[in-house]
């Protein structure tokens, strides 16, 4: 087991520098002089060759590189363009926010839609089966910036009993807050829940019809028992592994319900910094997001060791 | 004494995606009683699995028992109609419980869950389908009792941790931990290589003689029925064709199809060219002769009256025979 | 019977989407969906930018069936308008990241070895990336229309399909009759594009389709944040931009309304027919329908 962590580990690491050697070069060959944006156009040249010392910019690229990637491991990702604060400081400012949001909704998706998908995936072909499987594929088809827009429509505008964006610090109101939170989770949620039902359901079906589960109903054991223990256990191992897939869906997801509900998080970052041109904070919240990412497919491949015997004895992958 | 398997007119048919239904075995009777080994024969296509998964209730959502009947007397002398329980029901738990019936698969190594380890497996079967117990103790006893030399090891095992030989006496073991009257064991041998074979089967044989169940063996391989079988039914293309004891039915068979299978089994074994021309083995089950007998058109004796009509059962000098040739005799 | 077996390949599979409900519905949305947008300069008297002040935000009437905007025009005409060009953006888009993947999935599948390693990694990587914000930040940085929204999402969805077509290629490469055509002497081109490729082709029809629909939505986000298509050519998304404001959003129902559910419909439409196909292609996967 501890090998396996290791080997995933070492994995990870070409990996990391490839992504940052890529965002290296995007910043490198980004149009836009940073010093430019910070000192007025007409200055004397020996100003300008100050600052462009002062910011390491007049060294070769490949020193650059090397000393960009010292600056990276030391925990500095650069700084705005526009607001010259530490890119890395605007990003941990706003990572609390995305966070909350993104993992609201992937507690509440996995919950609702793997028990869904159980109970769909033993019952096929049910009515209720059947409906819960074309309305789940309506939902995914409706862009989910337009729910966003309709529920707001209802429930803020025609309703009024939810603030219409916007994020209320988590020290303040405890009501107000989770009002604020409800309407950008639950469309993050839904998208998310609705998938993973269907992948569930699919998985416990396929689960069902393998011997090993008629060796357990020849035991005697009841119908809850044979889906829980033993379909189940099985079905769900695909259903992880799968989730890292999932989750990079989210990531779009956030980035577009972030901007229809102003919620202040990485994702309006983001946006914000694309409109403004500002590719150090651009770069340094894509390299974020790779990294995270990474560090999940991490997580989820230990997971997936712990509940699959096989991989955790070294029998498989 | 009551039999203790009991099967009256059994039709069972399998939907098809296109709607078409094909019957996998019609009109199929026949009686097991206890301390028998009642084996049946047939090639693949012939109904045989459907008939244990049937005995067993375990049949597919797709399968359909048209009409008949399966009784079976339980350890209380309770009379209980399988074919009218749904798979989950109370009464099919008991069975499969204890004192009822219990079922060997073919597969032995896909037929165990490979998240959980053997002991594990086992040990849930004693925990809930009826009694609790010391199940450690009893499985280890069980499982030397399989010839596992080392049970302690075996019980923390994996399925993917050991060998088909292996995985099947620990599947015997799952079967035989439930004290059944009837052992139902649907090809299972077929999987594993020759030598384990016969230490598998070397093994029921021996459990029989010690526990005192009676077997229901579903097997292609004639010479395996011989080895094991007090009784021999031969089944093709879901239609019963010969039934009688074993070693009769066999080495004197009389139905055309029995003659059929022996000599092929003996053409395999001298190389002699077959008497009878190749059937042309085909594997779907739909009685393309629907109104006959299944085996007319390649039947070297085959009279018109096999080509229309589905030749009754026939009880004659200890046997039972579906053929024409001996109506009247 | 025996004309359908004699009719060519297309028409025979359409015959066999129709039998399925699910392919019925989605043939019919589809098909009724790009009738209209095709037809619309024909069904509609009003222009797409005929602009007209004194009419401006009017609700849906008999005079304009979806409303009009805040310049008077007529939403009717100018949504079907959006729906071409969202769905030659989204079938475009495909098109290119199809071709991408088919092409980088073969070679890659077919030469394994370090080419294969590499192409891995690479497509790795990219997977952590959402496509959106990846073609959200290349297109801001370089200002690109249409067309390089096409080549942009066509670029960011390769994975996909390289994925699917890798596996497909690597799985039919170890039967028998590939050995045997590759003995014959056929070199390795010849060998893909005659042997390899038809036998995979069902597959990746089934996964183009839905990926359409994919890239619909795709393109519907970007022009609703403003980086897609630009106005004033509709198209879905960005018609649903000007909702972002709060006054339209509450007032003027119909201008956001209708874009959107044009989406969804045309979206159930295709992917209606994508898991027609599906069953059609895969009739022994039992997992859905």
């Amino acid at each position: 087991m501890r090998r396996y962590i290791i080997n995933r580990v070492l994995i990870m690491v070409p990996t990391l520098f490839v992504l940052s050697f890529i965002v290296f070069m995007l910043l490198y060959l980004a149009p836009g002089d940073p010093v430019m944006a910070l000192i007025t156009p007409d200055a004397p040249k020996e100003a300008i060759e100050l600052m462009r010392q002062k910011f390491g910019l007049n060294v070769p690229v490949h020193q650059r590189y090397f000393n960009w990637l010292l600056e990276l491991l030391k925990g500095n990702l650069g700084f705005s363009y526009s607001t010259g604060r530490p890119v890395l400081e605007m990003i941990l400012v706003r990572l609390p926010a995305t966070f909350e949001l993104m993992g609201f909704s992937i507690l509440f998706s996995t919950i609702i839609g793997v028990w869904l998908g159980l109970y769909m995936g033993m019952r096929p072909n049910s009515l209720a089966d059947r409906s819960l499987l074309v309305t789940s594929m309506v939902i995914l088809s409706v862009p989910q910036f337009f729910i966003s827009l309709a529920l707001i429509y209802v429930f803020s505008i025609k309703l009024g009993w939810l603030p219409v964006g916007g994020r209320t610090p988590l020290s303040g109101a405890t009501l107000e807050h989770l009002k604020h939170l409800l309407l950008p989770c639950s469309v993050l949620t839904l998208t998310m829940l609705v998938d993973l039902m269907r992948y569930t359901r699919a998985n416990v079906i396929a689960e069902a019809g393998k011997p090993y589960v008629r060796t357990a109903i020849a035991k005697g054991l009841t119908e809850e028992r044979v889906y829980l223990v033993h379909v189940f256990r099985n079905a769900s191992i695909p259903v992880i592994v799968v989730l890292i897939l999932r989750l990079v869906r989210l990531v779009g997801g956030v980035v577009v319900v972030e901007s229809v509900f102003s919620w202040p998080g990485m994702g309006t970052l983001l946006v914000n910094a694309i409109n403004n041109r500002d590719y150090p904070v651009v770069l340094g919240v894509l390299f974020i997001t790779g990294v995270a990412v990474l560090i999940a497919s991490l997580l989820i491949d230990l997971v997936t060791a712990l509940v699959n015997p096989k991989v955790r004895l070294g029998f498989e992958r | 004494m009551p039999q203790l398997l009991s099967v009256r007119n059994l039709s069972i048919i399998y939907l098809g995606q296109n709607q078409n239904p094909k019957y996998a075995l019609k009109d199929v009777s026949f009686d097991v009683n206890d301390a028998e080994s009642l084996a049946v024969i047939g090639e693949s296509g012939s109904g045989k699995s459907t008939l244990a998964l049937a005995i067993t209730n375990l049949l597919p959502s797709n399968a359909k028992i048209v009409s008949g009947d399966i009784m079976f007397h339980d350890v209380s002398g309770k009379l209980v109609n399988i074919a009218a329980q749904p798979c989950y029901s109370d009464e099919m738990r008991r069975l499969r419980g204890k004192g009822g019936i219990s079922i060997v698969f073919q597969e032995p190594s896909s037929s165990l869950n490979q998240v959980y380890t053997v002991g594990w497996q086992l040990a849930e079967r004693i925990q809930h389908a009826e009694n609790r117990g010391d199940a450690r103790e009893l499985i280890c006893t069980i499982l030397r009792e399989m010839g596992f030399a080392d049970p302690e090891r075996v019980y923390n095992s994996y399925p993917f941790q050991l060998s088909g030989g292996m995985n099947q006496r620990i599947m015997i073991a799952m079967a035989l931990l439930g004290e059944p009257r009837l052992l139902v064991c649907d090809e299972p041998t077929s999987a594993l290589d020759v030598t384990t074979q016969a230490q598998i089967l070397r093994l029921l044989i021996e459990l029989k003689v010690k526990h005192g169940f009676a077997m229901l063996f579903i097997t292609h391989n004639v010479d395996v029925a011989r080895f094991v079988a007090t009784h021999v039914l031969v089944l093709y293309k879901g239609v019963m064709m010969e039934k009688g004891p074993a070693e009769e039915v066999l080495e004197q068979p009389l139905h055309p199809y029995t003659r059929y299978l022996k000599e092929s089994v003996e053409a395999i074994k001298s190389a002699k060219k077959l008497l009878t021309s190749d059937t042309g083995h085909t594997k779907s089950s739909i009685l393309s002769v629907s109104q006959g007998c299944p085996f007319a058109l390649k039947c070297q004796y085959r009279l018109d009256l096999c080509i229309k009509e589905m030749p009754p059962q026939v009880d004659t000098d200890g046997r039972t025979l579906r053929c024409w040739l001996y109506q009247g005799v | 019977m025996d004309t359908i077996a004699s009719a060519p390949q297309s028409l025979r599979m359409l015959y066999q989407i129709w039998r399925l409900r699910t392919g019925r519905i989605g043939l019919i949305i589809v098909v009724t969906v790009l009738v209209l947008s095709i037809l619309v300069p024909i069904l509609s008297s009003y222009e797409i930018d005929a602009v007209d002040l004194s009419r401006s935000y009017k609700p849906p009437t008999t005079r304009n069936w979806f409303g009009t905007d805040e310049l008077g025009r007529d939403l009717f005409t100018r949504v079907f308008y959006a729906g071409r060009i969202s769905i030659l953006v989204g079938v475009s888009g495909t098109l290119v990241s199809v071709l991408l993947g088919l092409f980088l999935g073969s070679i890659s599948a077919y030469f394994e070895g370090l080419l294969d390693a590499i192409l891995l990694k690479i497509h790795e990587i990219q997977y952590c990336f959402p496509p959106i914000i990846l073609v959200l930040t290349v297109m801001a940085i370089i200002r690109g229309g249409t067309l390089a929204l096409i080549l942009l999402m066509g670029l960011f969805s390769w994975p996909t399909t390289y994925r699917l077509t890798r596996n497909l290629v690597l799985a039919v490469k170890r039967e028998p009759f590939v050995e045997a055509g590759r003995l014959m002497g056929n070199n390795a081109f010849k060998l893909l594009f005659k042997h390899i490729l038809p036998n995979i082709i069902p597959s990746l029809i089934v996964n183009a389709t839905l990926l359409v629909a994919d890239l619909i939505l795709l393109e519907a986000a970007l022009s609703f944040l403003g980086v897609g298509v630009a106005p004033p050519t509709p198209s879905w998304g960005n018609m649903l931009n000007v909702a972002r404001n709060i006054y339209v959003l509450s007032r003027m129902w119909w201008i956001w309304l209708f874009p959107g559910l044009m989406i969804a419909t045309f979206v159930v439409g295709i992917t209606f027919l994508g898991e027609a196909l599906d069953a059609i292609v895969n009739p022994h996967s039992k997992t859905e329908y």
